[in-house]
């Protein structure tokens, strides 16, 4: 056990907080959301510890955000402080695989790039699965030490507030374990169930109202179902595709690495053979394999893996089978997949970097040594650049506060719109408006689509200072105006 | 399945040597940019011809294990 955790901590702890280069918007909310709530006890909106977090006009699962606040106490807000949270849990994951599954098992876990990758970055989902599973080695130890239930149910339910899947298959899960134990320990089971019953009422009256329900309608409905669903179960996604969402996978490599497809084969075999999936460990893991494809099919995204994160241990579990007990076998594993998680890290630093806001820190760094200078931040093809602005500066929580009245946080749960633009302080992020901009003496910070050479070049910009992304390429150009050269040359033009 | 593991392994043994043949001046620009990624004594290891067409090889014998051709059969896209 020792071995295969120390493995699985070098593999989600070299270079961590580093790689993914950047933190995103996402990650920002987390880290800014726990520090607010350190410092204030009320969110970026004013909301006293909200039971979801309102992040960019979504309603997500509060409970990542409220276990970064003791890291960022402990360690500032950093990104390591706000990842920490999903690597403690990413190391708890696989004691558990250990401990339930087998060695073999923990070491298909450990080695796994999508469990590696899903602990290197702050993804609620991970922690939910940690949660998740922990309820049901609980459940399954209810077995021989029935007070073990209420804790199993405890910790199913949290999962609910983790993330959004769990919050359907955790009550799937829970009934299922409930019907197991029904006739040979009712009391235990009517007891545990109140428990869950208790700690799942806040976030099921929340869930009715439209603001938590924003995601789900926006997503549910819009893609071919019996398509995507099977998406879930192609050997080419599952061994050699990467996730299409850019953030949401090593490049070039996918769930499980392309030869562990030959162990997953001859682990079927053994799975049904064995008849592994009649135990309760075993009807809890294959439910796990049908709902949580089922509930990510139903949006339109195609083979989303954190949505479907669950179903991945279950797949895991298969391939320990197919392992054998020859130590070479392990030995050679172990050989690849250290070369592959090396390429892989290395990749994922350089070539994710913009995607994952890396350039974000130095423009907060520019913002704040300017803070005299009006400086406009082009908006018009990316997220919602406060937040980064905010994070990186430290921003005081109770400004952001300010700028939300009292009225609208008494319907806080039902606000789906959201504006991008925003002015704090000096700094307006916004589309650049020609017309205007170029005749107000101010900063002008865009990307290469948004300031083209010519167009610098005709509104008489001058280049201050180029933001460059991890590989030193131009990210983010900051221009300064000149009113008084623009207005001659309109006058000069029209004469 | 010992004979699934040797006949894939073939396969993209095959597949390989037929795409190291055609890479094109674009995979040849992609290594070496990538190469700039890792510390110079090592970053032939990873980013290579061998590599790359690898990588091309295992992607094209892996679209022939999707469930995208039925689909596609079926009328979907």
């Amino acid at each position: 056990m020792g071995l295969i955790l120390i493995l699985a901590m070098i593999s989600r702890g070299v270079d961590f907080g580093k790689t993914p280069a950047g933190i995103t918007d996402d990650e920002s909310s987390h880290g800014y959301n726990a520090y607010s709530l350190l410092l204030t006890g009320r969110d970026e909106y004013g909301k006293t510890w909200p039971i979801l977090n309102r992040s960019f006009g979504t309603y997500s699962s509060s409970l990542y955000t409220y276990m970064t606040i003791l890291p960022v106490k402990l360690f500032g807000l950093n990104p390591v402080s706000i990842r920490l949270p999903s690597l403690v849990s990413g190391l708890i994951f696989v004691v558990l695989v250990i401990a339930a599954l087998g060695p073999a098992a923990g070491f298909v876990v450990a080695i796994s790039p999508v469990f590696i990758f899903y602990s290197r970055a702050a993804f609620e989902t991970n922690l939910a699965l940690t949660l998740l599973f922990l309820g049901i080695v609980l459940a399954v130890r209810a077995a021989s030490r029935p007070k073990m239930l209420p804790l199993s149910f405890l910790f199913l339910s949290l999962s609910a507030y983790a993330y959004q899947v769990e919050r359907v298959l955790s009550v799937i899960l829970i009934s299922l374990i409930a019907v197991y134990y029904w006739k040979t320990r009712k009391k235990i089971v009517i007891l545990s169930l109140l428990l869950a019953l208790l700690i799942q009422i806040p976030i099921m009256f929340i869930s009715f109202t439209p603001g938590a329900n924003s995601r789900i309608s926006t997503l549910a409905g819009r893609g071919n179902y019996p398509f995507l669903f099977l998406t879930y179960f192609s050997p080419s996604n599952l061994f050699s595709r990467p996730d299409p969402a850019p953030r949401k996978s090593f490049p070039q490599v996918s769930v499980f690495y392309w030869w562990m497809i030959i162990p997953f084969i001859m682990g079927i075999k053994k799975f049904i053979s064995s008849k592994s999936y009649k135990s309760l460990f075993g009807k809890s893991l294959v439910v796990s394999v049908i709902v949580s494809p089922a509930i990510a099919a139903a949006t339109p995204d195609y083979f989303s893996t954190w949505r479907a994160l669950p179903m991945f241990l279950t797949l895991a579990w298969i391939i320990s089978m197919g392992l054998g007990k020859s130590k070479m076998v392990y030995f050679f594993m172990l050989l690849i997949s250290s070369f592959e998680i090396y390429s892989n890290l290395v990749l994922l630093k350089h070539e994710g970097s913009t995607a994952w806001g890396y350039q974000y820190q130095a423009l907060a760094n520019f913002v704040r040594s300017h803070s005299d200078e009006t400086i406009v931040i082009d908006n018009a093809r990316s997220g919602p650049i406060y937040i980064w602005l905010a994070l990186y500066n430290h921003y005081p929580p109770q400004k952001l506060q300010s700028m939300v009245d009292t009225e609208w946080l008494k319907d806080y749960y039902n606000h789906v719109e959201f504006d991008l633009n925003k002015t704090i302080d000096n700094v307006q992020i916004r589309p650049i408006f020609w017309k205007s901009d170029a005749l107000t003496d101010q900063i002008l910070i865009s990307d290469s689509l948004g300031i083209s050479a010519s167009q610098a070049d005709e509104h008489f910009l001058t280049l201050v200072t180029i933001i460059p992304d991890i590989n030193a390429q131009p990210a983010l150009y900051v221009y300064q105006t000149h009113p008084a050269l623009k207005i001659s040359a309109t006058q000069r033009d029209s004469i | 399945m010992k004979v699934f593991g040797i006949v894939l392994a073939l396969v993209l043994t095959i597949s390989t040597y037929l795409r190291l043949l055609s890479l094109t001046n674009l995979d040849i620009y992609a290594i070496s940019v990538r190469r700039s990624y890792y510390p110079p004594p090592i970053s032939r290891i990873f980013q290579n011809k061998l590599t790359t067409g690898f990588y091309q090889a295992r992607t094209q014998v892996f679209s022939l294990l999707s469930f995208d051709y039925v689909f596609r059969t079926l009328g979907y896209e």
